[in-house]
């Protein structure tokens, strides 16, 4: 049996037999949504493999660095062997590096198995630094941003059981997944909010119930979207518009108890009015620096027309004063 | 070990492996391996069926896994003996495809649901050999009624896994006729030029055959496409017309008498349609 049938220098071109190629146990991709391999079952089956597969030599066999879709595609289509670039062996922290790096200038994988690899990524950096890495080490190493490295940390810290609901619908097409990462990020960055501004209103329900039962109102509707939840962010932080604290904390139950309650209902009733307040007076304040730096010599009919209905709305609005 | 398989799949096609070498003595269970070299797909895993078929197995979430339509089309031009399943969780299936299921039936291949290794469903099936469903499609309604029955249980006999059996029901259809050939023939005067000199209804079928060609007189009954060309081509038949052949020991012998079965069956339906419409005028 021929391992290589075209024997060239290390780092170069090899036709390598798919079943002498293993897995790369590393890979934090385990996601492959079989409409996607279809597709790509089809390109190879049409035009073969266009751009090979990284590997490294391990003993008699190869391990995968980058290409496992195309490799899983040729396996299934029996062919026999599969175009790679075959590579040095790298050290655990270089091998998982080279993954990350390849992935994160090319096609990006789905969050969540991006999180469940960074913890031994940040494993191997501390045992190389032989200090706690930061967020911006982690990102420089990884060739992901600080933005996509907290998201992850918040799929990290969902329990189990969320993680393999996620799992479940990572298998479904894009348009069919409801419970998404995003929707999961999306909750778990209000609950952290809440958790720090009215720390005893998560408390008082525990932080899973909370979940539950927000999932509960998404699946039956009561949800209408994943950006409600900053909604609930901003009845928890409803002293930086000086809303009635003890109203917000109540919506917030409402908001949180397995009830008809939806979180728009609960915004409305706390502190829309103190949100909308504070965004006219922003917009007014903004308006008056805008107006100062004008004189009425730069000010058109139309302008000047404009400013006087508004002149008469904000005199009726103040009653004369 | 799998490789393809996704991981949500993986403990249903265990669960699938143990069923079928449980319930159908499946052995050499081998995953993701190569069917046939001229095959262009592997399926989750194939074995040996008692019967000597291959078994190959599907596991997916969609009635119509991908490279499926391939696989059908390359496996029968190979007259790879094979049975085919398509093995799906069971709950995944929203509704009852009826495209999908259709073409399943079509093609020979069986669906199944699993839950565990004690809870299948069978949504379509069993599967059919895809060396023989790739018979070529006939239309039965180019037959005169009479044979249509004949004819369709003759292509179910083939197609659900007994081809000899099926060629036979055929053989049967175009003696039956050429013995009502004869006996019309012989009582229009002219119609043969010397009597038949033999049982009509119960001599062999060979010399009738032979006899025919020899004595019929297609002018006198109206008949000029029943001719020695014909006829020769109906004597060459009878050279198989009892010809069971010995039980296949291997996948490859089972794999050449299919295809000469197949061809002998197609061969045999084209001869009884010439056969029919050359007597037509004698209203069999």
């Amino acid at each position: 049996m021929t391992v290589v049938t075209r024997e060239q220098k290390r780092g170069q071109l090899h036709e390598i037999e798919v079943d002498l190629i293993d897995r790369n146990p590393e890979n934090p991709r385990i996601v492959f949504r079989p409409s996607e391999m279809s597709q790509l079952m089809e390109s190879i089956r049409r035009h073969g493999v266009q751009v090979p597969i990284s590997v490294y030599r391990d003993g008699r066999r190869y391990v995968l660095i980058d290409g496992e879709r195309r490799w899983k595609a040729c396996i299934k289509l029996n062919k026999g062997t599969i175009p790679a670039l075959v590579q040095e062996k790298p050290n655990a922290l270089t091998n998982l590096l080279l993954m990350f790096n390849i992935h994160a200038l090319r096609e990006q994988w789905d969050l969540l198995t991006i999180a469940l690899k960074l913890p031994r990524v940040i494993e191997l950096l501390r045992g190389q630094l032989d200090r706690e890495p930061n967020e911006r080490e982690v990102a420089a190493q990884t060739g992901l941003s600080t933005g996509v490295i907290r998201r992850c940390r918040l799929l990290i810290e969902l329990p189990e059981r969320h993680k393999q609901t996620i799992l479940r619908e990572l298998q479904k097409p894009k348009s069919q997944q409801r419970f998404t990462e995003d929707f999961f990020i999306e909750m778990e960055r209000a609950l952290k909010t809440v958790e720090r501004a009215m720390p005893e209103v998560v408390k008082e329900f525990g932080k899973e119930t909370i979940r539950e039962n927000l999932i509960d109102k998404y699946e039956r509707g009561v949800v209408g979207n994943i950006v409600h939840f900053r909604q609930l962010a901003k009845i928890a932080r409803a002293d930086r518009v000086h809303a009635d604290p003890k109203r917000a904390r109540a919506s917030l139950r409402a908001a949180f108890a397995k009830n008809q309650t939806s979180i728009e209902q609960a915004y409305q009733q706390s502190v829309a009015s103190a949100y909308s307040e504070r965004d006219l007076v922003t917009r007014a304040r903004s308006l008056a620096a805008q107006l100062s730096e004008f004189s009425r010599d730069d000010l058109d009919a139309e302008a000047l027309m404009s400013l006087q209905e508004l002149y008469d709305v904000l005199r009726s609005l103040l009653g004369g004063r | 070990m799998y490789r393809v398989l996704a991981d949500t799949l993986q403990p249903y096609a265990d669960a699938t492996i143990r069923y079928f070498e449980k319930q159908h003595g499946v052995v050499s269970v081998q995953i993701e391996t190569e069917v046939d070299p001229d095959v262009s797909f592997r399926p989750t895993f194939h074995g040996k069926l008692p019967d000597k078929h291959l078994l190959c197995v599907e596991v997916s979430e969609t009635p119509l896994p991908p490279g499926i339509h391939e696989f059908i089309i390359q496996a029968r031009n190979q007259n790879l003996p094979a049975r085919l399943w398509v093995v799906i969780p069971k709950g995944i299936l929203p509704a009852v495809d009826v495209k999908a299921l259709g073409f399943l039936r079509d093609n020979g291949v069986g669906l199944m649901e699993i839950e565990d290794a004690r809870k299948t469903t069978v949504l379509s099936g069993p599967p059919l050999s895809i060396s023989l469903t790739g018979l070529r499609q006939f239309r039965i309604t180019e037959f005169p009624g009479k044979y249509r029955d004949g004819i369709r249980l003759a292509i179910d006999t083939f197609r659900n896994g007994n081809p000899a059996k099926g060629c036979s029901e055929l053989y049967d259809i175009i003696e039956s006729l050429t013995r009502k050939l004869a006996a019309k023939a012989s009582k229009i005067p002219g119609g043969v030029r010397h009597p038949l000199n033999m049982d009509l209804a119960k001599a062999n079928w060979l010399p009738l055959l032979e006899a025919l060609r020899k004595e019929i007189d297609r002018q006198t009954l109206g008949c000029p496409n029943l001719t020695v060309q014909l006829f020769n081509r109906l004597i060459a038949l009878t050279e198989y017309r009892n010809d069971t052949g010995h039980k296949p020991k291997n996948l490859e012998q089972l794999r050449i008498r299919d295809r000469q079965l197949r061809t002998r069956f197609e061969s045999a339906c084209d001869e009884l349609q010439n056969l029919i419409r050359a007597s037509a005028p004698l209203r069999l």
